[in-house]
């Protein structure tokens, strides 16, 4: 289930972020990754809202700079959606 | 039916974007320029997106966030030029106070606001006409969407809407009298799919982005099409069948009694498929039939069944017959004199429309529904018949191709072409191009390939200035005994290193054949010689279809010289 969910994410990152899919992995974030900047990621926390229907808290969205920070960010927001 | 219904991510339009990019450099190419009082740059992988589901390539250019003004007087938004501005303002950030000290304001505070909207408006439009071409759209204002006010309010208080419906009356107003300017109406299209799904107070207090996701796929729809409608050929003609569309059910089989058009739901759902079509005839759009029926059967049901909305009177052509529909469409493009690309055809046979887009690729077809529940939104999302203006020729357009259905009898009947043409009592009218006749005018540059000399498709604020700076623009219109053709011909000359060059020339094909366009290009060259003696020169710009023209100046003693000609 986390693969599915690290796939999802990896492959939206590079739509928004026009990278190729090989050069996604969990350490990329917006100091390494060369088109992320303050209008793609906005592009990307709306597309991972629609695909995983969550609304996340504009406070997070500023916090969440790295692929790491933000799968581990869903996965905690799924938990609390099914407790 | 076309695909612009789904709503995307913005993962998913960049993906599908990317992967349009080759096909994408066939298309041909839009610029276009938004100016926004919100951040409109989410909007643009999203209108690339919604052009190419035209097969158009739009590029959006956007000044800097709230800096539109300054961006306008430093000239560079100008320097690439764009073909169409689209103005868009929420007064949700624009007279964010009154959302709340709007019950604190008098009524002639209200009205000093509203004021002063409209002259920052009309000091925008100034500003693009002054420098530019370019068409303007306007998008004009919804209901505010970060609305505090509760029922208790609303019910005993001057609503804050109407403060929106007052703006946008003025805006109304204020570009009835200019050129070269649209309004779309915005705040109708938010009002039916609802502000709540529409708009989004969480990415607004983020970054300005009113939209939601929804939001965003719809706006960027509707600024794309805007685009199309502005800039692509114009429909003419609309083509349809009989049986499962007009109606339920085969005729051939059925009977004229028993075919569904009656007050049953389905039978009602066909009822106002016919609203729709007979709503497009008004427009100007010619309707025609091309059905495989027998012809006494379908004189049968429109003679006896009482619940039909259309006529056969309101059809220009009728191919009812057992040939192929490509055959027919071939026939109705002849008999209507116009080109295989301005027809829609519209046909629930998916084998009929496949065949029509193999034969006739020219031909526009709609992806009709499998249901006819559905029929009136397949013609409204197509986008074949988006048009901003709609001109009187275009209202009378069924009309005058009844006359020349008249005109072709009598031709038919009368000795000589010689006798037809005495026998038809032509008479002409020609004046200066004026603020009345303009549009019509820059409606003949645009469309007419024929009789066109120079190929220049001037715009009517570019005609308008030709003949401000000294140019002769002349319009020419035509009747005869059977009715009125209205303006079929534009003529313009203009100085230009101390000669007239005649720049524009165009000439409906409808009234070729009667040498009227003679009686035009007399007229001018009287007028020019009747100022002074400057050489005249008559621009000839070959293209594919003006081969007609090639050599028309040298029939009124003009000399050739290169590729141009001389008097």
């Amino acid at each position: 289930m986390n693969n599915e969910l690290k796939k999802k994410v990896f492959f939206i990152a590079s739509h928004v972020f026009d990278q190729n899919i090989k050069k996604i992995n969990l350490d990329s974030s917006i100091k390494n990754v060369k088109k992320w900047d303050s209008v793609s990621h906005l592009n990307f926390i709306f597309s991972l809202e629609e695909e995983f229907k969550l609304n996340i808290e504009p406070m997070d969205i500023v916090k969440l700079t790295s692929l790491k920070k933000i799968i581990d960010y869903i996965l905690k927001l799924k938990k609390k959606g099914l407790s | 039916m076309l695909n612009n219904n789904k709503i995307l991510s913005p993962a998913e339009v960049l993906k599908e974007n990317k992967l349009l990019i080759k096909k994408s450099k066939l298309f041909n190419k839009i610029n276009i320029g938004i100016l926004t009082n919100y951040s409109a740059n989410f909007l643009e992988p999203y209108i690339k997106n919604s052009g190419f589901k035209f097969s158009v390539n739009i590029n959006s250019d956007f000044p800097d966030f709230d800096q539109i003004e300054k961006n306008l007087f430093e000239k560079k938004f100008f320097k690439k030029k764009k073909q169409i501005i689209f103005i868009s303002f929420l007064l949700d950030y624009l007279l964010e106070d009154l959302t709340y000290k709007h019950f604190s304001l008098s009524r002639r505070q209200k009205k000093n606001k509203i004021f002063f909207v409209i002259e920052r408006i009309k000091r925008i439009i100034d500003l693009i006409q002054k420098n530019s071409n370019s068409k303007i759209v306007i998008l004009n204002f919804p209901n505010f969407f970060l609305d505090f006010n509760k029922f208790s309010d609303q019910s005993i208080m001057p609503f804050l809407s109407s403060v929106v419906s007052e703006l946008n009356l003025e805006m109304n107003n204020m570009v009835k009298k200019l050129t070269n300017c649209y309004i779309y109406d915005f705040s109708s299209y938010i009002t039916k799919h609802g502000s709540k799904n529409f708009f989004d107070e969480t990415k607004s207090r983020l970054a300005f982005i009113p939209f939601s996701i929804f939001g965003l796929n719809k706006t960027a729809n509707i600024i794309a099409r805007c685009s199309n409608a502005l800039s692509s050929k114009i429909k003419k003609c609309l083509v349809v069948d009989l049986d499962d569309t007009l109606w339920g059910g085969v005729l051939g089989e059925l009977g004229p009694d028993n075919i569904v058009l009656n007050d049953t739901y389905d039978g009602l759902k066909y009822i106002s498929f016919q609203k729709k079509i007979l709503s497009l005839k008004a427009r100007g759009i010619l309707l025609a039939i091309s059905s495989k029926n027998n012809i006494s059967d379908v004189k049968e049901v429109f003679k006896k069944n009482k619940n039909l909305i259309l006529s056969l009177k309101d059809f220009s052509s009728l191919q009812i017959n057992w040939n192929d529909k490509a055959t027919n469409i071939n026939k109705i493009a002849k008999d209507l004199n116009i080109g295989l690309d301005s027809i829609v055809f519209f046909d629930n046979n998916p084998l009929e429309r496949e065949w029509v887009k193999k034969k006739l690729p020219e031909v526009s077809v709609i992806e009709s529904s499998k249901s006819h529940h559905d029929y009136i939104e397949d013609i409204e999302n197509s986008h074949f018949f988006d048009q901003f203006i709609i001109s009187d020729e275009d209202k009378k357009r069924h009309k005058m191709y009844k006359e020349d259905f008249k005109r072709k009898k009598a031709l038919k009947k009368s000795g000589s072409y010689k006798d037809f043409l005495k026998n038809l009592k032509i008479s002409t009218e020609i004046k200066n191009v004026n603020k009345f006749t303009i549009q019509r005018c820059a409606q003949l540059v645009e469309r007419t390939n024929q009789f066109n000399l120079t190929n220049n498709r001037y715009e009517a604020s570019e005609i308008l200035n030709f003949i401000k700076n000294g140019g002769v623009g002349l319009s020419i219109k035509l009747s005869d005994k059977f009715g009125d053709y209205g303006i079929v011909g534009f003529i313009m000359a203009i100085q230009k290193n101390q000669c007239w060059v005649i720049d524009e020339f165009v000439f409906s094909c409808r009234a070729l054949g009667r040498n009227i366009e003679h009686i035009l290009l007399k007229k001018l060259i009287q007028k020019l010689r009747s100022r002074d003696k400057q050489e005249i020169i008559g621009v000839v710009n070959r293209t594919e279809k003006n081969k007609l023209a090639h050599k028309f100046y040298l029939d009124f003693g003009f000399k050739k010289k290169g590729s141009h000609f001389v008097l």
